[in-house]
């Protein structure tokens, strides 16, 4: 009885030990790749960071102002203006039946044209 | 007790006695006594044994139980044994009301030498000197060549360019340390509300960021705070607002020849601060350096003439005087009030630019901007009411804008012993008394929004149950309202040219005489203020626009009043910022003031 109990204690310990081995073994490593990972977060943060500089520089008000000016004859654009702004009751209703204009699009539908479009142009990328 | 060696004896004895061998009864004794021993032994053993056989086998069981429960756990991020590796970005971002950068960090480089490394330090200091015009060659050689240096700084700030030209100098002494480096992507825009940066503490690798002036500086200790690192410090003001309105403050100071000018922006209700301009303004990027001792310290670029700069404001105090008559029941809009040529203290005579007439409402008087009609007011309320309601206000100590410079802003006016009847009338009409323009757009925050104390601010989130105290009625407001309308509306009021379509702009002008340095005024230089409110209806902004000698040449006679300068800049500023604040324009004449 008692060699038995020592003998299944002794196992028992055994495979413990080797699993215990294993999990330290395999927490390593998932630490390792922790800190991996932290250094390309930090580097993605970095690039992110570097990114938005960009961005802001590149589309800081007065430099879009100057190119707005610049490129006036081929943009056209205009400054707002408060004759830009219109009253509700200034669109017109629509004529006829909508659902026989082939411009118009019913808003349950918008999901599904959504998921074409997106379909269409990862085709495209590919 | 017996001992042991009288128990062995009496031992002794008894087998003599009996007739046995004294010498085996002495060992049969020892033998007992032996077994005893080990008994005793055998029990105490195994107990040890026992003991440490439970303290083992608990250990394991515990082991083997944390290990179960970690099996069976979901697995965390270990946090304790990782620190996030240090980057540039250690200074936190600012962004505007809509997430958009304002300042933030980028990596650079500094250049230094170790002059026991150098090859060439001949060369070296020749081509550096090309490399960096501002640079001495004599100096950089001096430098170079110095007996027992180690280590010299070049430059604490290089452009990727110019490191990319030292290094190819060939020069192993010529070593990069890296710098975090503060970019303002804006430029100019906001200069002085930013401020500016300089270096700190520097060694090799890093150097610490710190403010200078403006926000930078006044809220440098949370900007510095690693733990905000993430976390950038958000400011109500409006980039897009604030480019469009140094814009066009700009196109107006170079069409009057203007010496410089201010224009601040805020929400009529809650004192934040959209735009605030000073010009002329600079690149904090590379911010300019003081002026030279002895110099007037308002023509720098650096100075701040919105929330630090005191002017006198002029008529633009007149509605505080009209809104004190109102508060204090000597008027109604409507009650007359006589006015004639001029109104006279002791030796010293106020007149009005024009005539008119001989008496006017107390409405009329603000619309037409009398002075004499103001004084009058002032000098039947007298100068203690009227010092009284002006501190309610905030116009006589520096405002709790969070801008440093604003701080130092102490308004001048009369101390109390000093506040005579002379003084009573000018300040009436904004003479004799100055503060920043930021005062004034506070002031007349207060005036338009029903009545409530307003603090300027830089910060877009402020705490929701922020206390406002009550200055002037609700009505006085709505009077108010009704009178800073007409002066724009009416066609005897100041400020005909700040009429747009769609654009409900109520506000009031202000010409004031410049001062003298060494006292008195000039008759040909003049202060002109614009401070406005829109959409009348339910006012949600306020504007204050101030020009330093601005001159319109427009026309046959050169003008420079208020009417004439500010008041079609502030229109123009109204008509392109009210669309970039989702402010619809109104085309209903006249919608009740509520």
């Amino acid at each position: 009885m008692k060699k038995v109990l020592v003998i299944i204690g002794g196992l028992s310990c055994a495979i413990l030990a080797i699993w215990a081995y294993q999990v330290s073994g395999k927490t390593r490593a998932a630490i390792g790749q922790l800190k991996q990972i932290n250094n390309e977060i930090s580097v993605e943060q970095e690039r992110i960071e570097m990114l938005r500089a960009e961005w802001a520089i590149l589309n800081r008000p007065d430099r879009l102002r100057y190119l707005v000016g610049k490129n006036a004859a081929r943009l056209g654009l205009a400054q707002i203006s408060t004759s830009n702004y219109g009253e509700a009751t200034q669109v017109p209703y629509a004529i006829g039946d909508l659902h026989q204009n082939e411009d118009f699009i019913d808003p349950s539908d918008i999901e599904t044209i959504l998921q074409d479009l997106l379909n269409t142009e990862e085709v495209q990328a590919h | 007790m017996i001992s042991n060696t009288n128990a062995s004896l009496i031992g002794l004895f008894r087998a003599r006695m009996r007739g046995a061998d004294p010498a085996q009864a002495r060992a049969s004794e020892a033998e007992i006594r032996q077994r005893q021993r080990d008994k005793i032994e055998h029990e105490r053993a195994s107990w040890r044994l026992l003991f440490a056989t439970v303290v083992v086998f608990s250990a394991y069981l515990l082991i083997a139980a944390k290990m179960a429960i970690l099996s069976v756990s979901a697995p965390t991020e270990n946090g304790s044994n990782y620190q996030p590796r240090k980057i540039y970005g250690g200074r936190a971002a600012i962004v505007d009301r809509n997430g958009e950068l304002l300042a933030t960090n980028l990596p650079g480089y500094s250049l230094y030498v170790e002059p026991e490394e150098m090859i060439d330090p001949t060369r070296a200091a020749s081509e550096l000197a090309k490399i960096f015009p501002k640079l001495d060659q004599e100096e950089l050689y001096e430098k170079f060549t110095r007996e027992g240096s180690k280590f010299a700084w070049v430059k604490q700030q290089i452009s990727p360019e110019q490191k990319t030209a030292v290094f190819n100098l060939g020069e192993p002494g010529l070593m990069f340390g890296k710098r975090e480096l503060r970019l303002y992507p804006n430029g100019a825009d906001a200069a002085h509300v930013l401020g500016g940066f300089k270096f700190g503490e520097a060694a090799v690798n890093a150097a610490e960021i710190e403010g200078q002036a403006g926000v930078e500086y006044a809220f440098n200790s949370y900007l510095s705070d690693p733990k905000n690192e993430r976390q950038p410090l958000k400011l109500s003001l409006d980039i897009n607002v604030q480019d469009a309105l140094e814009n066009i403050l700009q196109n107006g100071v170079t069409a009057t020849d203007a010496k410089g000018a201010a224009a601040v922006l805020m929400e009529a209700d809650t004192g934040r601060v959209i735009a605030m301009t000073s010009l002329p303004d600079y690149d904090p990027n590379s911010r300019p350096k003081a002026l030279a001792q002895g110099d007037d310290p308002s023509l720098s670029p650096r100075f701040n003439r919105a929330a630090q700069g005191l002017y006198e404001l002029g008529s633009t105090y007149k509605i505080f005087t009209a809104a004190l008559a109102m508060e204090s029941g000597y008027a109604n809009p409507q009650t007359v009030i006589k006015v004639g040529k001029h109104i006279a203290s002791g030796k010293y005579k106020i007149a009005d630019f024009h005539y008119y007439g001989e008496s006017l409402t107390l409405h009329d008087i603000i619309v037409k901007s009398s002075n004499v009609g103001t004084a009058r007011v002032a000098r039947s309320i007298g100068g203690p009411k009227q010092r009284e309601f002006l501190e309610k206000l905030g116009l006589l100590k520096p405002t709790s804008f969070e801008l440093p410079e604003a701080g130092r802003s102490q308004p001048l006016f009369p101390a109390r012993e000093n506040w005579s009847d002379l003084s009573t009338m000018t300040i009436s009409y904004g003479h004799g008394i100055a503060a920043s323009p930021l005062h004034l757009a506070s002031a007349y925050c207060t005036m338009v929004n029903g009545g409530y104390k307003v603090n300027p601010t830089l910060l877009q989130d402020i705490p929701k149950d922020l206390e406002r105290p009550r200055v002037i009625s609700e009505e006085t407001s709505r009077n108010l309202r009704a009178m800073l309308r007409d002066v724009v509306n009416s066609p005897i009021g100041t400020a005909k040219f700040a009429r747009t379509e769609g654009y409900d702009i109520g506000g009031k002008t202000g010409t004031a005489d410049k001062l003298r340095p060494n006292g008195g005024y000039y008759k040909d230089k003049n202060v002109n203020t614009f401070a406005s409110a829109f959409p009348m209806s339910d006012p949600k902004y306020v504007l204050v626009v101030t020009m330093d000698e601005p001159h319109n040449k427009e026309g046959n006679s050169e003008q420079q009043t208020a009417g004439w300068t500010v008041v079609p800049i502030a229109r123009q500023i109204v008509e392109r910022v009210a669309p970039l604040l989702n402010l619809r324009p109104v085309y209903t004449p006249d919608i009740p003031i509520n």
